[in-house]
């Protein structure tokens, strides 16, 4: 089972959270307003590696977090590493 | 079977806090008052005229009547914690959150062991028959 820190109630099953999907990251090469509108709401990088998320704690805090995962593993990193 | 008496809940009324995480720490509660602390920036007053939050003129301050609670004893809570928990249950006084019996609940957990279970009234019949 996926178990996901809150910083608020402590680790919990993932089935206690609401994913909120990463941060996304517009790359510099898009420089049009428009497509860099268009790619930050749209253009998922899917990455394999570690992200940063938002994760949203539904049946506790009820209190919005980032969270640093890495998708291969679904290891939870420390933030401030 | 269940091992002990399942809880029995009734409305609380309270009032609801979002505030800034220091003025709450900082806060006089009134004498009798009950606060839950749900996230740094939210508490639960249970119990009270209407507080005051004098660090924070920006606080909100609102009745809160949504919440359903059933005080527990010790032998409930670890029949609790054995049987409907997947997660670490903390020791000493605290608030633990989280799903029990696959509710969202609030367990406010007392020095000897006993607790205030919390509950949105909404899932207060849903909860009390799956700790039954």
């Amino acid at each position: 089972m996926l178990w996901v820190e809150c910083p608020n109630c402590g680790s919990r099953p993932f089935e206690e959270y609401r994913y909120g999907n990463v941060f996304p990251v517009t790359p510099d090469t898009i420089t049009d307003a428009d497509a860099r509108n268009v790619d930050y709401a749209w253009m998922q990088d899917n990455i394999a590696g570690v992200t940063l998320e938002r994760w949203f704690h539904e049946s506790g805090c009820r209190r919005w977090f980032t969270a640093k995962r890495d998708t291969t593993s679904d290891e939870f990193l420390p933030l401030d590493d | 079977m269940p091992a002990c008496e399942p809880p029995r809940f009734e409305g609380l009324v309270g009032w609801r806090i979002i505030a800034d995480p220091s003025a709450l720490d900082a806060a006089p509660w009134p004498a009798g008052s009950h606060v839950v602390r749900i996230s740094p920036d939210d508490a639960f007053v249970i119990g009270a005229a209407e507080p005051g939050v004098p660090g924070d003129e920006h606080a909100i301050v609102t009745p809160e009547l949504g919440f359903a609670g059933a005080a527990v004893s010790a032998e409930q809570v670890a029949d609790i914690a054995l049987h409907h928990i997947e997660w670490q249950m903390p020791t000493g006084p605290c608030v633990a959150q989280g799903q029990i019996a696959g509710v969202p609940s609030k367990l406010v957990l007392h020095a000897d062991g006993s607790a205030l279970l919390l509950v949105a009234c909404a899932a207060r019949h849903e909860l009390e028959d799956r700790l039954g």
